[in-house]
């Protein structure tokens, strides 16, 4: 009887509730729908593209995608390789630089500190326009241009505030204890960062490793900037000419290689998306 | 560890000879076929050659110049010469003149726009028309035939029977009422001109108040696409305007953009014809200019060298072999010579209307000023906020003129 009841009951919830589902619906579609269109246009041909709204493709062509690949010289092996280095080696540079930063601000009392953590937070609101022209020429001086340094090599002295930020918030909600019981064992500040902290931090390292990884791998004005000769290009800045002002044209191979270019960073989501969610839960990060 | 890996980490510092260029991967490709060229026929002068797409071109230009390191040879549009010349980042070229650089094969016109206070800073690569392009299969399907000695009186009647004959959703041509060029060629057509003397607007209130009443008259008749649908495009955008999404028969393009852009984008076949006239019998108001020209920077350590580079690929039958039409037909008569072998149907459409647009047309007005780009925009702003009726018309005109002579500083 009280099944019966249940199962009533369940159904009338289940019948009250497929409106909601049904504009739950319509809303993914709307939402899904540029990327459907990305996707159908990458199989169309070039004529069909900006003229159709249907994103479903009288007929499939792989051309986009074999011309798309060998539009440039060297092509787009070499760019996906480039674009995969600069972001790994950032990613790299993050992790450490920004984790002992953090751990320095949050756990150390030293002159400066609450002066020096000021300079620190104002820095993220400096536009990085406003700092383009003096780093170019820093890093001229220095002839890192036209090579990944410029690229990789600030993060690995912790030029990201933000996830220095990240982290220092994390450390602190970290019980004090832990660091002093390493002290009574005999570690020192080294030993309770590599043992202590920087194990602790795995939600925040994440955090921090994905979203380095995909800033730096969508970042075109940087690596347009820096990286000269066709060899050294990276994978947006190859895109941006697909589709050239100065006349050409070449919509379908854009949208084929957008769609390839979503793959590493749909997989770098794919297997860290629980880990986002944690590290978004624990560090406060909006 | 990332040379080993084949990855270039060369210092750009240990090249002397830089060349850059921008444009979409089959231009940039064919330009390092060029350059290429140019390096195995001349040994002893080794160009290297980096070349960019074109949005942000002109960002990383000015950040390589900012930071003290211009490439050796630029290739630049017309636009952004004189602000390179007058800030001194750019060497001229009149001491290589009857030397090493050969402009005799050059039209006089296309020269002149290279230089900047009567002194040459950029020798012209190819020719860029302003044309009035249209969907010829729909025009043929309608039995209407283009006449290139049609006034803008004609055209505004033709654009509203187009509409009427096609129905609602499809108007005649675009909104040109916001673009700079167009309203130049507007112009011109009717005796008058952008600037004088680069230092203030050279036209009445009254001629900028006709041109936007003319648009305004064209909205209404739905002669022209409405506010919201021009809003949604740039002018000069192959692929967002109003003729590739089939929503207009008519729109302005430049013969450069055509081939590879719109024509490419198109299933039907397009045509270029000279824009309207002011009455019949009087001449147009498009000319032609240089698609980009090539510059030497001031800080350059081998300035001979760079000018044999610059007149050879600007002026030899070698280079033109090779550039063929994709900045448009080249501008020295000796590359063009060089541009032999098979055109595709929009090749030698860019070709016909290339000779045929001189034919009646005016003498190219001198350099716009370095403002010139900051004008536009406010005229596109301005034309907007009339068409979406945020202004009226005459406080519009009277408001442009006025932020228009204060940017030139008059």
């Amino acid at each position: 009887m009280v099944n019966l009841a249940h199962r009533i009951s369940g159904r009338s919830t289940e019948s009250r509730s497929w409106p909601r589902h049904l504009f739950l619906i319509v809303c993914v579609l709307v939402m899904i729908y540029p990327l459907l269109w990305m996707l159908g246009g990458s199989f169309k041909p070039n004529t069909d593209i900006l003229s159709q709204l249907n994103p479903w493709p009288s007929s499939f062509h792989l051309s986009n995608y074999i011309d798309g690949w060998k539009s440039s010289t060297p092509g787009f092996t070499r760019y996906f390789v480039n674009s995969l280095i600069i972001a790994g080696l950032a990613v790299v540079g993050n992790v450490v630089a920004c984790s002992m930063t953090a751990y320095a601000f949050a756990r150390f009392q030293f002159r400066f500190r609450r002066i020096l953590f000021g300079v620190m937070l104002v820095s993220i609101m400096l536009p990085a326009h406003a700092l383009l022209i003096p780093q170019y020429f820093v890093y001229f001086k220095l002839g890192w241009v036209n090579t990944f340094l410029p690229l990789f090599v600030p993060k690995f002295l912790a030029t990201d505030a933000f996830f220095i930020f990240l982290m220092v918030q994390f450390i602190r909600t970290l019980p004090r204890d832990l660091d002093e019981s390493a002290e009574i064992d005999g570690c020192g500040p080294v030993r309770i960062f590599l043992s202590i902290i920087f194990p602790l931090l795995r939600p925040a390292l994440i955090t921090t490793a994905i979203f380095t990884f995909i800033w730096t791998y969508n970042d075109f004005l940087s690596q347009l900037i820096y990286l000269s000769y066709p060899g050294s290009q990276t994978v947006p800045v190859a895109m941006s000419g697909l589709v050239d002002s100065s006349g050409g044209a070449a919509y379908g191979q854009l949208l084929a290689m957008s769609v390839l270019s979503l793959v590493p960073t749909f997989v770098v989501f794919l297997v860290s998306q629980r880990h986002i969610v944690q590290g978004v839960a624990t560090t406060g990060l909006r | 560890m990332l040379t080993g890996c084949g990855i270039p980490v060369v210092s750009a510092a240990s090249v002397s000879l830089r060349v850059t260029s921008y444009g979409d991967p089959v231009k940039l490709k064919i330009r390092g076929e060029a350059v290429a060229k140019f390096n195995h026929t001349h040994p002893k002068i080794q160009m290297s050659y980096e070349g960019y797409p074109s949005s942000n071109y002109f960002d990383k230009l000015a950040t390589q110049f900012s930071g003290g390191n211009p490439p050796s040879v630029i290739n630049m549009d017309p636009v952004h010469l004189q602000q390179y010349a007058r800030s001194k980042a750019l060497h001229p070229l009149e001491e290589y003149v009857g030397k090493t650089i050969q402009t005799s094969s050059f039209e006089h016109n296309l020269l002149a726009q290279g230089k900047d206070r009567n002194t040459l800073y950029g020798l012209p690569v190819g020719v860029s028309t302003y044309g009035v392009g249209y969907d010829k299969t729909l025009l043929d399907r309608l039995k209407i035939h283009v006449d290139p000695t049609w006034t803008y009186t004609d055209f505004a009647n033709l654009m509203v029977h187009l509409h009427k004959a096609q129905g609602p959703k499809f108007y005649g041509t675009e909104d040109a009422s916001g673009d700079w060029a167009s309203f130049e060629v507007y112009l011109r057509a009717h005796g008058g001109m952008l600037y004088r003397d680069a230092k203030q607007l050279a036209f009445s209130v009254t001629e900028l108040g006709d041109w936007w009443r003319y648009w305004e008259k064209m909205r209404k008749s739905g002669g022209c696409v409405p506010a919201d649908v021009a809003a949604e495009y740039t002018y000069d955008d192959n692929s967002g305007g109003p003729v590739i999404k089939k929503l207009a028969a008519f729109e302005h393009i430049y013969t450069p953009n055509f081939a590879g852009g719109y024509q490419s984008l198109s299933k039907d076949t397009l045509r270029l014809t000279t824009p309207p006239l002011a009455r019949a019998g009087s001449k147009h108001g498009a000319y032609q200019s240089p698609s980009s020209v090539m510059v030497m920077s001031q800080r350059n350590s081998a300035k001979d060298k760079s000018a044999v580079f610059i007149d050879w690929i600007c002026n030899s039958p070698q280079s033109g072999a090779i550039l063929r039409f994709i900045s448009g037909p080249m501008a020295s008569a000796t590359a063009l010579s060089g541009t032999k072998g098979s055109m595709s149907t929009a090749e030698a459409e860019v070709v016909r209307y290339t000779n045929l647009a001189p034919r009646n047309a005016i003498a190219p007005p001198p350099l716009a000023p370095a403002v010139d780009s900051q004008i536009n925009s406010l005229f596109l702003r301005t034309s907007q906020d009339i068409s979406f009726g945020h202004q009226k018309l005459a406080a519009a005109v009277k408001g442009f003129v006025k932020q228009a002579n204060a940017l030139l500083g008059g």
